[in-house]
């Protein structure tokens, strides 16, 4: 180490005391970091929970609309599910996930490990949890809440994702016995139409349209006429 | 408060000094800069290359390290706390000067690698990477140039580096061996 160096490396150390001597610094009271962990962890609980909410509301989303039961009529059903899929939540989840991994990042028994772990730990937990929480009545009450009380966020909230019309998939509630292949069907928004069954139709050969059915149609809507493409019969677990 | 003879400071371990200004012994912080002042200095000269700036940089890093004393944990160990408050000042300075922002999200760090294994050199090959690293460091990518350092001048273990970094322990091995290999390289060209 040359003199110059250690002329200055003395200067450093007598700058930092003099600061320090001199009042002009000051060191952080405990309270101070005992509060900025406490708003840490309180900020990773609060995005955490929120996550939550949102996955298990996903899940609701899907099952209220009926839209997870697309998968059964195959490709063209699930490409009707990913159009429909309520990217925007994904979205926000995704959002919601990096920022807990960033606060998280500050403990070492997380950043010690590689940030796949962390993300799949808290993807395997919210998504477990989420689907759990999508079983229990929160979402249904807090809709029903919502519908009846006429909640200015909460209902138009509701309403978009749980109750989306998407193009070519219609859910309903047969209203009239099957007559020369057509029948009708009540759609979720309480709409009647004329559902036309051609030879084009895929149908179950064994497969029986009955009043108070409840069925699950691909297909257009042409001048009131429901053409279907295909249909199946919703299984259990769909719109309350 | 516990009072101690300063004929004894010395013997403290850095925690232990630490401990003892956070409970408002503030003259025993010049024994940790007299520690660590040249560490700092080091690192931050070959962390920057800049000469001029780091001696300010180095006083900034201590005036965080008190303002922040009562937030150290003295269960763990004082050397990689203030190696990572110096990190985020180096940092901080990079990215004030450079035109070309730093990359934040790195995928070394997002995926799992396998363990590499720490301190498998001896002296004799650790001398020659350190001399190879000092002739070629400038032409070294940030992230491995930072870690080679802790790693070869500031002798910090692969976790000790994970702690200040804030990366996992086999993304540090990562990084020190592509450094490495890029070291090789750059004198093999």
């Amino acid at each position: 180490m040359n003199t110059f160096q250690k002329i200055k490396n003395i200067d450093i150390k007598k700058a930092v005391l003099d600061k320090i001597k001199g009042g002009n610094i000051k060191p952080h009271s405990r309270f101070y970091f005992t509060f900025k962990n406490a708003l840490t962890v309180a900020t990773i609980v609060i995005i955490f929970l929120v996550l939550l909410f949102i996955t298990s509301f996903v899940f609701f989303a899907l099952k209220t609309s009926e839209l997870w039961f697309l998968p059964i009529f195959g490709i063209k059903g699930i490409g009707i599910l990913l159009e429909n899929f309520p990217w925007i939540l994904v979205l926000v989840i995704i959002i919601l996930t990096a920022l807990l991994e960033i606060l998280a990042n500050r403990f070492n028994f997380v950043f010690f490990r590689p940030l796949l772990y962390s993300i799949l730990v808290i993807a395997f937990v919210v998504i477990t949890f989420g689907f759990f929480l999508n079983d229990t009545p929160l979402h249904s009450f807090i809709y029903e809440k919502a519908k009846q009380d006429n909640l200015a966020v909460v209902k138009p909230f509701y309403d978009e994702f749980a109750r989306p019309n998407p193009i070519d998939f219609h859910p309903g509630t047969v209203v009239e016995e099957i007559k020369d292949n057509q029948f009708k069907l009540e759609l979720a928004d309480r709409a009647i139409v004329q559902v036309a069954i051609s030879e084009k139709t895929k149908i179950r050969k064994d497969f029986k349209i009955y009043k108070g059915g409840r069925l699950l149609i691909i297909g257009k809507i042409t001048n009131g006429t429901l053409e279907a493409e295909a249909i199946d019969n919703a299984p259990r677990g769909g719109r309350p | 408060m516990e009072e101690v003879s300063f004929e004894n400071k010395e013997s403290y371990t850095d925690e232990k000094i630490a401990e003892l200004v956070s409970l408002g012994q503030e003259d025993y912080f010049g024994i940790l800069i007299d520690r660590y002042k040249a560490k700092m200095l080091r690192y931050a000269r070959k962390f920057l290359f800049d000469e001029s700036s780091a001696e300010d940089l180095v006083q900034d890093v201590f005036v965080n390290a008190y303002i922040n004393i009562k937030g150290f944990d003295v269960s763990r160990k004082f050397s990689p706390w203030l190696y990572r408050i110096a990190h985020n000042a180096y940092v901080n300075e990079i990215k004030k000067r450079n035109k070309n922002p730093l990359v934040f999200f790195d995928i070394d760090v997002f995926l799992p690698h396998q363990s590499f294994k720490e301190n498998s050199m001896n002296e004799v090959e650790n001398e020659e990477i350190k001399r190879e690293l000092e002739a070629c460091i400038d032409k070294i990518d940030i992230k491995y140039r930072e870690a080679l350092i802790l790693c070869y001048f500031e002798g910090l273990s692969y976790k000790e580096i994970a702690e200040v970094l804030h990366i996992s322990i086999s993304a540090v091995g990562v990084r020190i061996n592509r450094g490495k290999k890029a070291i090789k390289k750059d004198f093999k060209i």
